[in-house]
């Protein structure tokens, strides 16, 4: 049979209305086959004159004309020419790093609140704005000799190689020869750029050997664990590791205006229809005869199948396993200055996966993860029936899973639903249509304070 | 209408094999291999001239293992142990390192030379005495023509087109270091690094997706990744850079059971998006892969 | 359908199939072929031709702008497979159908896969050999 109208396959094949320019579904889906000779208009300091850069006007396949082949030419050439690019670091800007893997190998799990076990990278001229979340400095008792130096992790150095910051050598001499202390050096160098003998500049291959690796490895990142963080340095949020020791459910926040009072009400809530349990008779009726007054207490009595009830404190919470376990923290850009040691709480939590080795995750791994988050319930702020949806939507908790998909990433947010906190029957006892609130009668005003306040809690 | 006169015999595009992932570091070999094996990858690193975006990735490309064992069947490249072959460079003698040092020393060299080019044509332009013919004429030739380190020739500034702004000479204080000393060069590739030698020591095994990609490979298509369509593969007629995908494609054992919705669920799809969804696999009874695939393309039948 | 009841359920799938093509897309001379061992296969003829390859689209839109004569397309016969959508299927079995299709005349470059819902909603998907690029419809 013919599909209904709305439901052509075919349909997308004609061009949105109205807008010639509007990418067809189909160009929207095979992104990420950028097309090169845009790239310089779209980053020319003039404007791109209003025309918005679209990823390219595709062919459905060879013609055999010159037209085309020589568009295709001027395609890959563009590429090509991006691509062949060297990076070079000039003096007045040369950052120089050093490869010493296993300064750090000895220290203890317990000792190291920095993660300086992973630190394999050291940094010889801190120069530069990069610093703000990149890096620790290495305190005097961990290393006398080279207190003070910045440590990197190596998706960090990586990462800092590949966007042509810093010049990444293999050392031919000691750490103590080629990084004085920071206290004896006057500022005057002691190896140059072209002083092979101390070391070797690394190129960008080099690099990947020595600070990417399988899963486990100390002092290498994963393949799908730097892209998800080069993705999100290039987008320009600031991300960190999070910190090894799972944050406690205790530290959730505090930050609920306490005229709300949503624990009280909670436990009051709770209370009550604990106390009516009893009453379900399991011979039947569901509902008892008698005299109902309120829609309320009919549907408490149908409410036999034990729904799930977030709570601020869950009541066994099994460890979470990789990879659906916490890795990155992630902070959006913007807003007060980033200090890295003593970040505020996150804005994500996010775990790495990869599509060649992993799996939709089971409801045990999505409850284990999320409990390892902060309890983070909706905005008191939204109130009634019409923000139901943002209320479901946002959950009580919630962690980002990432998925790298050969170096394509994708982000999938997983939130604590609570279906069970949603009576809708509670608006029929409400005639005049004024909703009580979908946390046991909790009133309050709606609307107001709205989403700012929720950004900002998190 | 540009002849390739006789060059030297380039060595086969090395694909570096690091954590278990199939890498191409040099621009050259990423080249050849797109343009005469139509394999493009996907690429995964950060382009240095425009690092804080995500729509335009740089070096290196990732090529998925049947991908790198298609293409190593056919003999198109070799896949070397990327790991090892620097622990044996970077361990061996500081002698042994001069072809690596030569070439740094050479780009520097190079660097040198456009980017005091560029400083004394700003400041040609700026004493207003610029002639329209010193304009940086000489179009590169097609990297995968070239065998020097730096495709761009001299002049050429689409190396730097977006490098940090030319020195003035305010910007450099240090007047007595000699020029070369002026530069720290990072290379993408490891070629002049990394023994020549160390080629073939390793071999990519034969992986499950194998018979369908070396089926593609074979038949002149381009593939990337189909997870945007549903699929394992989205296939394209020729180089993705100029066409559409024609396919989304998956692969299957020949007895491997396969739900009808799937089939519908997959022709919808593809025909909402002008392709059609392939299934596709090898029946052991025809002999070896990649003759033995039958592949079935389905689309909606319009009634 | 309903007369039908007691026969097997590929019978039954098969001869919703038929009725669809006939009643609601008018095709003629259908026959359903009864191969040993072998799923039954519809045979039909559409009103209109069912499938044009690409190439020909292309041609038959030249032939006419240089002429300004419709090419004619004579409609052909069509295979068709009626399934129904919890059914599981191999490429082995796929292919089977391919070769009995030969065993009955010239070997068919298609098939239609009729997929027959169990609310009798009736979808066609063609499932050609090999790789055959789409039509740009």
């Amino acid at each position: 049979m013919a599909f209904d109208d709305d439901d052509v396959p075919t349909a997308s094949r004609q061009p949105a209305a109205g807008s010639e320019d509007a990418p067809t579904l189909e160009e929207e889906m095979e992104d990420g086959v950028a097309d090169f000779t845009k790239l310089s208009s779209m980053f020319a300091k003039k404007g791109i004159s209003g025309k918005t850069i679209r990823k390219g006007e595709k062919d459905f396949e060879s013609h055999g004309t010159q037209a085309q082949d020589k568009v295709l030419e001027a395609s890959r050439q563009a590429m090509e020419e991006v691509l062949s690019y060297t990076r070079i670091h000039r003096r007045d800007a040369w950052v120089r790093a050093w490869y010493f893997p296993d300064r750090f190998a000895e220290l203890e799990g317990e000792d190291d609140d920095i993660q300086l076990r992973e630190r394999v990278v050291v940094v010889e001229h801190e120069k530069g704005n990069w610093m703000k979340d990149i890096g620790r400095s290495c305190p005097s008792s961990k290393d006398a000799h080279g207190a003070g130096r910045l440590w990197l992790l190596p998706e960090e150095a990586l990462y800092l190689v590949e966007r042509g910051t810093i010049d990444l050598w293999w050392p031919n001499k000691s750490f103590e020869e080629l990084l004085p202390k920071t206290s004896d050096s006057d500022g005057q160098q002691r190896f140059g750029p072209d002083d092979y003998e101390a070391g070797l500049p690394l190129t960008l291959e080099a690099a990947y050997t020595l600070l990417v690796g399988f899963e486990g490895e100390r002092g290498k990142t994963t393949f799908s664990k730097y892209h998800v963080f080069t993705h999100l340095k290039r987008g320009g949020f600031n991300i960190l590791r999070a910190p090894q020791n799972p944050e406690l459910p205790s530290e959730s926040r505090a930050a609920s205006p306490p005229w709300y009072g949503i624990s009280l009400w909670q436990s009051l809530f709770s209370f009550l229809s604990l106390r009516q349990e009893p009453k379900v008779n399991s011979q039947g009726p569901l509902v008892a005869p008698g005299l109902y007054r309120t829609y309320h207490s009919i549907y408490q009595q149908l409410a036999i199948i034990p729904r799930h009830k977030p709570s601020p404190a869950p009541a066994e919470s099994t460890e979470p396993q990789d990879p659906f376990k916490i890795f990155y923290h992630v902070w959006k850009s913007g807003g007060a200055p980033f200090s890295k040691r003593n970040p505020p709480a996150p804005d994500f939590r996010i775990a790495v996966t990869d599509t060649s080795d992993t799996f939709v995750p089971d409801l045990g791994q999505i409850e284990s993860l999320l409990e390892s988050t902060p309890y983070d319930p909706p905005n008191p702020a939204w109130q009634g029936p019409g923000r139901v949806y943002q209320r479901l939507k946002w959950g009580h908790r919630n962690v980002l899973v990432a998925i790298v998909d050969r170096g394509l990433v994708n982000f999938m947010r997983f939130g604590e639903g609570a279906f069970g906190e949603e009576k809708v029957y509670e608006r029929f006892d409400n005639p005049r249509g004024r909703y009580r609130g979908g946390k046991g009668g909790r009133g309050g005003g709606r609307g107001g304070r709205g989403r700012g306040r929720g950004k900002g809690r998190r | 209408m540009t002849t390739v006169t006789a060059r030297p015999p380039r060595p086969l595009p090395r694909i570096s094999k690091i954590a278990g992932r199939y890498l191409v570091f040099d621009h050259e070999d990423a080249s050849v291999l797109r343009r005469e094996a139509n394999t493009n990858g996907s690429l995964v690193g950060t382009l240095p001239q425009q690092p804080t975006q995500n729509m335009f990735l740089g070096l290196p490309i990732e090529l998925r293992p049947e991908e790198a064992e298609a293409l190593v069947h056919k003999n198109l490249a070799r896949v070397v142990d990327d790991v090892a072959a620097h622990q044996a460079a970077l361990l061996r003698s500081p002698e042994s390192r001069t072809a690596y040092i030569q070439s740094l020393r050479r780009d520097k060299a190079a660097a040198h030379r456009v980017l005091a080019e560029r400083a004394a044509q700003k400041a040609a332009v700026a004493a207003g005495k610029a002639g329209g013919r010193k304009k940086s004429k000489p179009k590169a030739e097609p990297a995968a023509a070239s065998n020097a380190p730096l495709a761009p020739s001299d002049g050429d500034d689409t190396m730097f087109a977006s490098a940090p702004p030319a020195v003035s000479s305010a910007s450099s204080p240090r007047v007595a270091d000699s020029p070369m000393d002026n530069f720290g060069v990072t290379l993408t590739s490891s070629r002049d690094l990394i023994p020549p030698d160390v080629d073939r020591e390793f071999e990519v095994s034969d992986t499950p997706q194998g018979p369908l990609a070396r089926y593609l490979q074979d038949g002149g298509y381009h593939t990337t990744p189909g997870l945007r369509f549903g699929s394992e593969y989205s296939v394209y007629p020729g180089d993705p850079l100029r066409f559409h995908a024609h396919f989304m494609a998956n692969q299957y054992d020949w007895d491997e059971e396969i739900p009808i919705l799937d089939i519908i669920e997959g022709g919808r799809l593809a025909t909402a998006v002008k392709k059609a969804f392939v299934i596709a696999g090898s029946d052991p009874s025809k002999g070896e892969a990649p003759e033995n695939v039958t592949a079935y393309s389905i689309e909606w039948a319009g009634m | 359908m309903a007369q039908l009841s007691e026969e097997d359920p590929v019978s039954q799938i098969t001869q919703t199939v038929v009725q669809n093509l006939e009643d609601q897309h008018d095709w003629t001379s259908v026959e359903t072929h009864h191969g040993a061992g072998q799923r039954p296969l519809i045979k039909g003829l559409p009103p209109r031709r069912l499938y044009i390859h690409p190439d020909d689209q292309i041609a038959a839109l030249e032939h006419e702008h240089s002429t300004g004569v419709l090419l004619h397309q004579e409609p052909e016969f069509e295979w068709v497979l009626a399934v129904h959508p919890a059914e599981k299927w191999t490429l082995s079995r796929i292919a089977s159908v391919f070769d009995s299709v030969e065993h009955a005349g010239e070997r068919a470059k298609r098939i239609v896969l009729g997929t027959v819902h169990n609310d009798s909603t009736v979808v066609y998907y063609l499932l050609h050999e090999g790789l055959v690029k789409p039509r740009q419809n």
